[in-house]
């Protein structure tokens, strides 16, 4: 049962690249609400300020369910996210809202490190349109160790979501030392072919020393470009590094005619070629969803 | 001469035997210092707490002596005092070990420093044995060689190994060479004490073999410990470079195919270099509609880099301190990779960044100040209203000035620590009228100067961050953006967010239409009132978790004058000391008294030097010299003054150093109207005076105590013990907290009244 139900700590208008979710609504910008609390430990959070205290160690803002879809809808916002910490602990608050703002027409994504249990997750996907999962590696030890919970159960649940049929991408930070195996990556990118498909998009991020980890150099470009290399190889079609701009590998390129279809600079729009969910070239569909 | 006082053992000619006792202490304080500040972020408070501990287990070491001495008269003080150095030396090896291995202790993944609560422990751990032994060494050598002389022969050693250490060592040695080096001057000259006063030829032999032990271990210990610190700190990176700088060890990782710059064990920076930063430069160029000539304090690398790329840039002016961390990174990358360096348009300069400044004859059109948050009295001159009325004549009719360096404190963290912030915001409009927040990380404050008259302002330059602006400019002077990311920092909602968060102090709510609009504090920040610093040090605990972060924000909100009500201690003191009978309660006050406030004057001075010279370590360490020269200056002319040993001397002295005080207060006053040169004699001047009041305080009070019919063993440790808990009040409650607090004046005029009122106190014992 959440203690933060309606304290989020964080508020924020966000591109919807930030979760990173570069399949659903490009160009839309998100509500982002958070409250403090996760029911993980990694190591190397780069929100730990937030995620590894109580509610009551933080200053909250008060934003009822019903507030949070008005005013969303008073600042033109289409698309309310759950992220920066993990909604998992704020699940019952971040429900009530996405029941009130899919009511309304409104769209939720999640942001989440998906350790739970099956049940919960397929209530939520009655009300979520698009999860952005982190696997944040794929070794049981580095999982115990480091993030502090079994890798299965993420597995499982990451299956779950898929077998529910609402939209899902995964997210992978690679932090220097600690989950930077290529072997594993390798490991990684085969298991996500077999059980969720060539299709779903991945996304590699940068870490960034911030407080916790500040003396930990961030990630090479290089280390990011060979993960990207091996889940090309592994044959992954939608593969993409966040936290490194301008690259290459920030755009949509189409899995057939290698065109670019959507180019991103970071986190922003910078064109967007689709039409109707198809590449202008040589009209393959691109899987996501492009429309409200 | 023998010491008529004492009537001791030793003779004159010894006491320089014991000098080695303040080398090694100095040496130990220097070097455990900064292997400390490796583990932790090194603000103020922790500084002050480093300093604090330190004396105060210096203080408990010689207090615990001095019941030892009373209780068991048999025992042969010389030998135990070389016994001591036995074990000071293992101390000393164990904290470098322990302090360096507490990473792998507390298995802390890579790249994480020590929390507040653990960082605090190892202080404990690491400090705690070798000041208990330092202070205890201390009564031990007086008992026979006369507690004077011996104060006076430490405070002489203290001065070389400083002056040393400041001008030479430092830049030569690594810490444990250091230590090795003045341990076996340590051990060796104790030999000479038990040879001389009590001889026994298995102590000779330990010592001898502990000598040689040393100077043949110390560089498999520094390798080993620094191989387990860095294996722990970034498995799998491989130490490429590494030097001695004054201002902390440089050590450069190679991690794939970057290198990690390492000072102290906190990363400086990383190459190649972000692309991020080459954004971030050019659009603080573009602020302006003509960048020829650049200024640049810090930024190594990319900074420098983007700054000559960028259209239109005639000449840069790149100040660094630290000449040792070009010199070990620049040979270490490929050569296409450096070809900046010798950019015929960059001059470098490796100074102080704002004695630079002072100096400036032509005007820049840019001044960029990569700075890092700031935590110390030395960093927070780069964030006070002198530095930037300093930077604002520096500049041209439209130039930019531009502060990279100040953090956010995390979302959640409520507008107390906005405010650190907002503090410096306000300061920058003293100067300024104009400020604009980059939202980059950490934070860029952008700040422009009114137009002169004459002088015509192209509208299209205002200070913006409209991306599409800033792109209109990039074209217009050729600018290639294709290689970068201005998105990264033009975000219109973060840019309201940290504008109005940097400006009101205030959390920012992006759904509300109406943000509020309530009247904060008005602090400013300035040299010698540094709010900003003891801020972040608030800011740097309550992300360390520690949790008397309430007490000291209830101390920023309580009222000035508050501490004026401390003001009739030493009367409450001569009270309780009638009513017990301890008529050595006062002097006991009297000295711990003298020793604050001469520490806390001694804090102001260099306070006031670092404004109007800068930061350079062999100036900083020469003034420290200077004090402790004092200190052996005063203690030696106690020494030979005939004086009656009365309370009365003692109020002489508590109502000289509230004279001093009160005079420094004066010359502080007026310091920015008179030459530099003036300034420095005075400031050495003023260092010389406090160490050497200090330096009285202590032989008189022993005096005074004895006087009183305290033993001499009991007097020694219980005065010395006092002397060193003052400096820890001095350096912790009054450096650290209450003078960026009150401000230097109120602080000042109270511990000028209350030496005064110490002494008024001693003449009413007196009578």
């Amino acid at each position: 049962m959440t203690m933060a139900y309606g304290n989020p700590c964080i508020i924020s208008i966000d591109p919807i690249e930030k979760l990173p979710l570069h399949h659903f609504l490009p160009g839309e910008r998100t509500l982002s609400i958070a409250t403090a609390g996760c029911n993980l430990r990694c190591l190397y959070c780069q929100n730990w300020q937030q995620s590894q205290v109580r509610p009551d160690q933080l200053r909250n803002y008060n934003l009822p369910p019903a507030e949070a879809v008005r005013k969303a809808k008073e600042n033109g916002i289409k698309v309310i996210a759950y992220t920066y910490t993990e909604p998992v602990v704020f699940w019952e608050y971040a429900m009530d809202i996405s029941e009130r703002a899919k009511s309304e027409g409104l769209k939720n994504v999640v942001a989440t490190a998906l350790f739970m249990n099956r049940e919960p997750i397929k209530e939520w996907c009655k009300v979520t349109d698009a999860f952005a999962v982190a696997l944040k590696g794929f070794d049981e030890d580095f999982y115990l160790k480091v993030v502090g919970a079994p890798l299965k159960p993420v597995l499982d649940a990451i299956v779950t979501i898929k077998g529910e049929g609402v939209w899902l991408e995964l997210v992978t930070l690679i932090v220097p030392t600690l989950n930077d195996n290529m072997k594993q990556i390798r490991e990684m990118c085969l298991w996500i072919r077999r059980n969720l498909g060539a299709q779903v998009p991945v996304h590699f991020g940068r870490f960034v020393p911030e407080y916790k980890l500040r003396n930990l150099p961030r990630t090479p470009v290089t280390t990011l470009e060979q993960c990207r290399d091996i889940a090309l190889d592994v044959g992954l079609q939608f593969v993409y590094l966040f936290n490194v701009a301008p690259h290459d590998a920030n755009h949509t390129y189409c899995p057939k005619c290698k065109t670019p279809v959507i180019r991103r600079l970071g986190f922003k729009l910078t064109s967007n070629e689709i039409q109707r969910g198809i590449c202008p070239k040589c009209k393959t569909r691109i899987p996501g969803i492009w429309q409200l | 001469m023998q010491n008529s006082h004492s009537g001791h053992m030793a003779t004159v000619k010894s006491l320089w035997l014991f000098t080695s006792l303040g080398c090694v202490s100095q040496v130990c304080q220097v070097v455990l210092f900064r292997e400390l500040l490796t583990l932790a972020e090194g603000t103020e408070l922790t500084i002050a707490f480093i300093l604090g501990v330190w004396l105060v287990f210096t203080a408990l070491g010689s207090f615990a002596a001095s019941r030892f001495l009373s209780a068991h008269k048999g025992f042969s003080a010389p030998r135990i005092y070389a016994l001591l150095s036995l074990l000071l030396s293992a101390f000393a090896f164990f904290a470098i070990w322990f302090i360096r291995s507490s990473r792998v202790f507390l298995s802390l993944p890579p790249g994480e420093p020590l929390s507040a609560s653990q960082w605090l422990v190892v202080t404990f751990v690491a400090l705690s044995p070798i000041c208990f032994a330092v202070g205890a060494q201390f009564v031990f050598a007086a008992s026979f060689a006369g507690s004077a002389g011996v104060y006076i022969a430490e405070s002489f050693g203290a001065v070389i190994a400083g002056v040393l250490l400041s001008l030479l060592l430092l830049q030569f040695l690594d810490h444990t060479s250091l230590l090795a080096c003045s341990l076996s001057l340590h051990l060796l000259l104790s030999l000479w004490v038990v040879l001389k006063f009590r001889p026994n030829a298995s102590l000779s032999f330990a010592l001898s073999l502990a000598t040689a032990l040393i100077l043949v271990a110390s560089p498999f210990v520094e390798n080993f410990t620094q191989l387990r610190f860095w294996s722990s700190m970034l498995p799998s990176g491989k130490i490429v470079g590494s030097g001695n700088s004054v201002y902390g060890s440089v050590t450069v990782v190679r991690y794939s195919d970057q290198l990690s710059v390492y000072q102290s064990g906190h990363l400086l920076f990383t190459l190649p270099e972000q692309s991020e930063t080459a954004s971030l430069v050019h659009l603080i160029l573009l602020q302006h509609p003509r960048p020829n000539r650049i200024l640049l304090v810090g930024g190594f690398g990319g900074w420098v880099k983007a700054a000559l790329e960028h259209p239109k840039v005639v000449g840069v002016d790149w100040v660094e301190v630290d000449p040792t961390v070009p010199k070990i990174v620049l040979p270490l990358l490929p050569e296409k990779k450096r070809v900046w360096a010798f950019d015929p348009r960059l001059e470098i300069h490796f100074t102080d960044g704002r004695s630079f400044i002072r100096q400036v004859r032509r005007p820049y059109d840019v001044i960029i100040v990569v700075a890092s948050d700031p935590t110390t009295a030395a960093i927070n001159r780069f964030f006070t209203q002198e530095f930037f009325a300093e930077v604002a004549k520096s500049l041209s009719p439209v130039g930019v000035f531009a502060l990279h360096g100040l953090r956010e404190p995390p979302s959640g963290f409520g507008e107390f620590y906005l405010m650190r912030n907002n503090c410096v915001y306000r300061t920058l409009l003293t100067a300024f009228c104009e400020v604009l927040v980059v939202p980059s990380s950490p934070l860029t404050l952008l700040s422009r100067c009114p137009v002169s008259q004459g002088e015509q302002i192209d509208s299209q330059f205002n200070l913006t961050l409209h991306e599409h602006t800033l792109l209109q400019r990039a074209k217009g002077r050729g600018l290639d953006i294709g290689g970068l990311n201005l998105f990264a920092f033009t975000d219109p909602v973060q840019v309201e967010r940290v504008n109005y968060e940097v400006k009101t102090g205030l959390p920012f709510n992006p759904l509300e239409r109406e943000q509020k609009k309530v009247k904060r504090f008005k602090w400013l920040n300035s040299d010698m009132n540094p709010m900003v610093y003891f801020l972040s040090s608030l800011l740097w605990l309550r992300m360390g978790n520690l949790d008397i972060t309430g007490l000291l924000e209830a101390l920023l909100m309580t009222p000035r004058w508050v501490i004026w009500l401390l003001s009739p201690l030493p009367l409450i003191f001569w009270l309780l000391g009638r009513l017990s009978s301890r008529s050595w309660l006062v002097p006991i006050l009297t000295v711990t008294c003298i020793s604050s406030v001469g520490m806390l004057a001694e804090l102001t001075v260099l306070l006031l030097f670092q404004s109007r010279f800068g930061t350079l370590f062999q100036q900083v360490g020469l003034l420290f010299a200077l004090f402790m020269f004092g200190l052996a200056f005063g203690a030696l002319t106690i020494e030979r003054w005939r004086h009656d040993g009365s309370v009365l001397a003692l109020s002489a002295l508590a109502f000289a150093t509230g004279i001093a005080v009160f005079a420094w207060w004066c010359c502080s006053f007026v310091s920015a109207k008179v030459p530099s040169l003036l300034v420095a004699i005075v400031c050495g001047f003023f260092m010389v005076v406090f160490g050497g009041l200090v330096g009285a305080a202590f032989p008189l009070t022993v005096w005074v105590l004895k006087h009183l019919g305290v033993e001499m063993n009991r007097a020694t440790g219980l005065v010395y013990s006092c002397d060193l808990l003052g400096g820890a009040i001095g350096a912790f409650l009054l450096g650290a907290v209450l003078l960026p607090l009150l401000g230097t004046s109120n602080l000042l005029w109270f511990c000028s009244a209350f030496c005064l009122l110490t002494a008024l106190t001693c003449r009413l014992q007196g009578r």
